[in-house]
C-alpha cells in the first residue's frame, strides 16, 4: 500500500502521543492490521514489536487476541460509529491470566482515503475485583444482617445501640426505632447475669469491671474473643436464653468506635438440654434403683461372660469371697470355690441348659472361710437375642444344711429308738414266753395238767403281745421310711409249703380245710421272702379266723402281664365275708372290719395294713373281693423280680383297686382311692 | 451220741440265758455259758463246743466281732455258729451271715425251730469232724 505524506505526518504525530501515554495503545489500519503499538502495550502484554507490528490484531501473541467480544467491537461497532468509549472486555489470557479491560477507540481520518484506528485500553481488573468483592461482601452482610435467626446489634463506644437488625427486632420484640440511641444491650439483659458476669470478669482479669454494658464487652474491647450465654429480656418481659458473640468495631487508627453483638436464640437447644438432663436423671434414677436392688439382694449375685469371667458382683459376693468388686471383676468365677472344676461345670451347664437350680458349691473366701452355697443361674441376652453371659445367685445354705443335718440326726435317733424299743420290748417278753414254755414242759413232765392250761394262757397272751409289738414296730419303720427290702431269690413252691405247714394249726382250729393249687411251674421269685411270707400268712390266718367248717384255698400262679412276670397268690375262703363298708375300712391301720371283730377273732388289727404296705413297697398290691355271708377272695400280686429300692413312708400305688360285690352276687369292678 | 453234744451259749441277758440253757439241757444237751463276747471267744477256744449259740447284741465284744474271731481262729473256725438276732433290726440277718455265722434264728426263741437248726448243723458236721474231735464230751 502506498503511504501518502499526510497520513505519514498524522501518523508520526499520533505516534509521539501514543508513545508517551502510560496505558497500552494500538494503532490499527482499517484492515485491522497493527501499524504501531506503544511502549506500555509491549510491557503490559509482555510482547515484542516484531511479534506485534504489521500483524493482524487477531494474530497477536499466537492468537491470544482472538476475543469474540473484540471481534464484535472491531467489526460491528467500529464500522458504524467512529468513537466508542468504555467498552468492557473480559478475557483470560494465557500467560497473564484473567483481565478486565476498558477500551476506548477512535477513528482518525486522514483526508477522505485512509483511516487509522486508535485503541486505548485500561486494565481495570483490580478495581473490578474490589467491586465484586464489595458486592459479594455486601450481599453476605446484607444476608446476615437481615436474617431473623441472628440479632445483630451494633453500638457506639459507650454502648448505645445504633443498629438493631430485623433479627433483633423479632427476637426481642422491640422495633429498631424504640431502642436506637436510647438504650444499651445491658438494658435488655438479665441484670443479675450482668452483675455476675462483671464479678467473674473482675476476678478473671484482675481488674474491677462495673456491672453494666462494660461487662458485656470488656473482653472484646481487649481483643479477646468473647462468646457467652446471656438471658435477653423481651419487651413483654419474657426471657429467652441467647448465645452472644461480641466484636469491637475499630476505625483506621484502631480506635474503638463501637461494638457488634451478634446473638442467637438458644431456647431450642436449652430445651433439648433440659430434656436430656431429665432423661439422664431418670436414667440415673433407674440405674440407681436397679443397682440398689442388686445390692440389697440377700444372695450373692454374680454375672459372668460366656467364658465364665466375672463381669459384675454385688456386695454380698464381696462378703462371701472376702474380695473387692474390682478384684472380682475380670477374674474367673471358678477361682472362688473349693472345687473349681465343679464350679466351671456349673457355668457350662447353664450355658447348655439355660437354667440351673440348686447346684451345690462351696465358696472359699480369701481368709479361708468356706460357705456352702446353692448356685442358681440363668443365661441372659441383649435385645438382639445375642448371648451376653450368665446371671447367677449363690445362696448361703449353711442354715439349710444345718437343718438337714439335724433332720438326719432326728431320723437316726428315730432308728436307734426303734431298734432299742424293739430290743427293750422283746427282752421281757422273751422271758415271759420262755419261762412259761419251760414251765409247760416241766408241768407236762410232772403231769401237772392244771398248770398246763394256765401256763398256756400266759404264753398265748405273750404271743399276742409279741405279734402286736412286731406289727407296731413294722408300721413305725415304714412310717419312718426305715423299712428296707431284703431281696433274695427263693423257690416259690417251697415257701408256700413252709407257710402252709406253719398255718396248719390255725386252719384246724376252726375245723377248716386248706387246699393248695399250684398252677404250673411257679419257679423262683426275687423278693423279700420274709415279707412275702408274712403277707401270705396274714391272709391265710385271716381266712382261718373268719371261716368255720369251711374251705380255704390258696391258689398260686405265675402270670405274664404288661410285659413282665408276676406271681399271684389268691386266698379264697368260705367264711363270713365282708360288706362294702367293711372293705373300705379294711386296709386302714388299727381297724379290723369293725372293732368287735378284733375282740371276737383276735389278731392285732394291723395285719392287713402291713401286708398291703409290704406288697406296695415291693411294687405289687393286695386286693379283695367279697360277698357277705359267702366268703372272700384276697389276692396278692407281686412282681416275680422285685426292684431294689428303699421303702418310703408315702410309697403307695395310686388307686388300689377294690372289687366289691353287688347285692345280687355278681362281681363289679370299682376303683377307689386308697384310704390309708 | 448226739444228746451229749456240747453247746456254748453266749448270751448277756440273765433270763434269756437261764431259760435257754435249762431248756436245752432238758433236751439232753450239755450247755456251757458265756456272758459276753470276749469270754465267749475264750470259752470256745478252751471248751471246744460242738456248736455256738451267739446272741448278737452282746457287751464288751459284740456278737459279730466274736463270730468273726471264732471263724478266724484255728481252734474254733470249724465250730458251727447260730446267731440269735432280734427280729426288727434291719440287716441283722445279713450281718450275721457276713460275719461267718452258719445260721441264724430270731428272738423270741421258738424252741422246736431252734432245735431243728441245731440238729441240722450238728448232723452236717458229724460227717466231717471225726478227725477234728479234740473235745472230751
Amino acid at each position: 500500500m502506498k503511504r501518502k505524506p499526510l497520513v505519514d505526518d498524522i501518523e508520526m504525530y499520533a505516534q509521539d502521543i501514543v508513545d508517551t501515554v502510560r496505558e497500552p495503545l494500538l494503532m490499527l489500519d482499517t484492515a485491522l492490521r497493527v501499524r504501531s503499538a506503544n511502549r506500555a502495550f509491549y510491557q503490559t502484554f509482555d510482547v515484542s514489536s516484531d511479534e506485534t507490528e504489521n500483524r493482524l490484531i487477531y494474530e497477536l501473541g499466537n492468537g491470544q487476541w482472538d476475543i469474540p467480544a473484540l471481534r464484535t467491537l472491531l467489526e460491528d461497532v467500529i464500522p458504524r460509529s467512529s468513537v466508542f468509549n468504555d467498552f468492557e472486555l473480559e478475557h483470560t489470557f494465557p500467560g497473564i491470566g484473567r483481565r478486565v479491560m476498558l477500551l476506548n477507540g477512535r477513528k482518525l481520518r486522514a483526508g477522505s482515503h485512509s483511516e487509522l484506528l486508535v485503541l486505548a485500553m485500561e486494565d481495570v481488573t483490580a478495581r473490578k475485583r474490589a467491586e465484586e468483592a464489595l458486592l459479594k461482601a455486601g450481599a453476605l452482610q446484607s444476608a446476615i444482617f437481615n436474617s431473623a435467626n441472628f440479632s445483630s446489634i451494633a453500638t457506639d463506644e459507650k454502648g448505645v445501640i445504633q443498629i438493631f437488625n430485623v433479627g433483633a427486632e423479632r427476637m426481642l420484640g422491640y422495633t429498631a426505632a424504640e431502642v436506637i440511641n436510647k438504650i444499651t444491650p445491658a438494658d435488655i439483659s438479665d441484670p443479675q447475669e450482668v452483675i455476675t458476669r462483671a464479678k467473674a470478669l473482675s476476678a478473671e482479669l484482675g481488674t474491677t469491671i462495673a456491672p453494666g454494658f462494660e461487662a458485656l464487652v470488656f473482653k472484646a474491647s481487649r481483643g479477646i474473643e468473647d462468646i457467652y450465654e446471656l438471658t435477653y429480656i423481651r419487651k413483654d418481659e419474657s426471657r429467652f436464653p441467647a448465645i452472644v458473640s461480641v466484636t469491637a468495631l475499630r476505625d483506621e487508627q484502631e480506635e474503638i468506635i463501637g461494638y457488634l453483638l451478634i446473638g442467637t436464640d438458644n431456647t431450642a437447644r436449652k430445651q433439648v438440654e433440659a430434656e436430656r438432663m431429665v432423661l439422664d436423671q431418670r436414667l440415673r434414677d433407674q440405674q440407681f434403683y436397679t443397682r440398689s436392688l442388686i445390692e440389697s439382694n440377700i444372695d450373692a449375685l454374680i454375672t459372668t461372660d460366656p467364658r465364665g469371667i466375672i463381669t459384675d458382683v454385688n456386695k454380698q459376693m464381696e462378703a462371701l469371697t472376702g474380695c473387692t468388686r474390682d478384684e472380682l471383676i475380670g477374674a474367673p468365677f471358678k477361682d472362688y470355690f473349693t472345687d473349681p472344676e465343679r464350679a466351671e461345670a456349673g457355668i457350662k451347664l447353664v450355658l447348655r441348659e439355660s437354667k440351673v437350680t440348686d447346684y451345690e458349691l462351696t465358696a472359699r473366701a480369701r481368709d479361708g472361710t468356706e460357705t456352702v452355697v446353692s448356685y442358681n443361674a440363668t443365661t441372659f441376652h441383649d435385645r438382639d437375642r445375642k448371648l451376653q453371659g450368665v446371671f447367677a445367685a449363690a445362696r448361703d445354705v449353711t442354715e439349710r444344711k444345718r437343718y438337714e443335718r439335724s433332720l438326719e440326726q432326728a431320723n437316726r435317733a428315730k432308728s436307734v429308738f426303734l431298734a432299742n424299743m424293739s430290743h427293750e420290748l422283746r427282752t421281757p417278753l422273751n422271758a415271759i414266753m420262755g419261762y412259761s414254755e419251760m414251765l409247760q414242759e416241766e408241768a407236762a413232765e410232772r403231769q401237772l395238767d392244771g398248770f398246763g392250761a394256765d401256763l398256756e394262757k400266759i404264753n398265748g397272751a405273750g404271743r399276742h403281745l409279741l405279734a402286736l409289738i412286731n406289727d407296731i414296730l413294722d408300721l413305725s419303720k415304714i412310717e419312718a421310711g426305715k423299712m428296707d427290702l431284703f431281696l433274695e431269690r427263693f423257690d416259690v413252691a417251697k415257701m408256700i409249703d413252709e407257710v402252709a405247714s406253719t398255718i396248719q394249726p390255725m386252719i384246724g382250729k376252726n375245723s377248716n380245710t386248706l387246699h393248695i393249687e399250684r398252677v404250673a411251674d411257679l419257679g423262683a421269685m426275687h423278693a423279700d421272702q420274709i415279707k412275702v411270707r408274712q403277707g401270705l400268712f396274714n391272709l391265710l390266718s385271716n381266712a382261718a379266723k373268719f371261716t368255720h367248717d369251711g374251705t380255704i384255698t390258696l391258689r398260686v400262679e405265675r402270670l405274664l402281664m404288661e410285659g413282665s412276670e408276676w406271681i399271684v397268690f389268691r386266698v379264697t375262703d368260705t367264711g363270713i365275708g365282708l360288706t362294702p363298708e367293711q372293705i373300705v375300712k379294711l386296709f386302714q391301720d388299727f381297724t379290723q372290719a369293725d372293732a368287735s371283730t378284733t375282740r371276737k377273732f383276735g389278731g392285732t388289727g394291723l395285719g392287713l395294713a402291713l401286708t398291703r404296705r409290704f406288697c406296695q413297697i415291693m411294687g405289687g398290691d393286695v386286693t379283695v373281693h367279697s360277698i357277705p355271708g359267702e366268703g372272700s377272695i384276697f389276692t396278692i400280686k407281686l412282681p416275680a423280680i422285685v426292684g431294689d429300692r428303699k421303702a418310703e413312708a408315702g410309697d403307695e400305688l395310686a388307686g388300689a383297686k377294690y372289687v366289691t360285690a353287688s347285692p345280687d352276687g355278681g362281681g363289679v369292678d370299682v376303683t377307689e382311692q386308697s384310704p390309708g | 451220741m448226739r444228746s451229749m453234744a456240747k453247746i456254748l451259749l453266749v448270751e448277756d441277758n440273765e433270763m434269756n440265758r437261764d431259760m435257754l440253757s435249762r431248756r436245752l439241757q432238758r433236751r439232753g444237751y450239755h450247755v456251757v455259758l458265756a456272758v459276753d463276747g470276749q469270754s465267749g471267744v475264750e470259752m470256745a477256744q478252751n471248751q471246744a463246743p460242738d456248736l455256738v449259740l451267739m446272741d448278737m447284741s452282746l457287751q464288751v465284744l459284740d456278737g459279730w466281732e466274736a463270730a468273726r474271731r471264732l471263724k478266724a481262729g484255728v481252734l474254733t473256725k470249724h465250730i458251727p455258729i447260730i446267731a440269735l438276732t432280734a427280729h426288727a433290726m434291719s440287716g441283722d440277718r445279713e450281718k450275721a451271715l457276713d460275719a461267718g455265722c452258719d445260721d441264724y434264728d430270731t428272738k423270741p426263741i421258738e424252741l422246736p425251730r431252734l432245735l431243728g437248726k441245731i440238729e441240722a448243723l450238728l448232723r452236717r458236721d458229724e460227717g466231717k469232724t471225726a478227725s477234728a474231735e479234740t473235745s472230751t464230751s
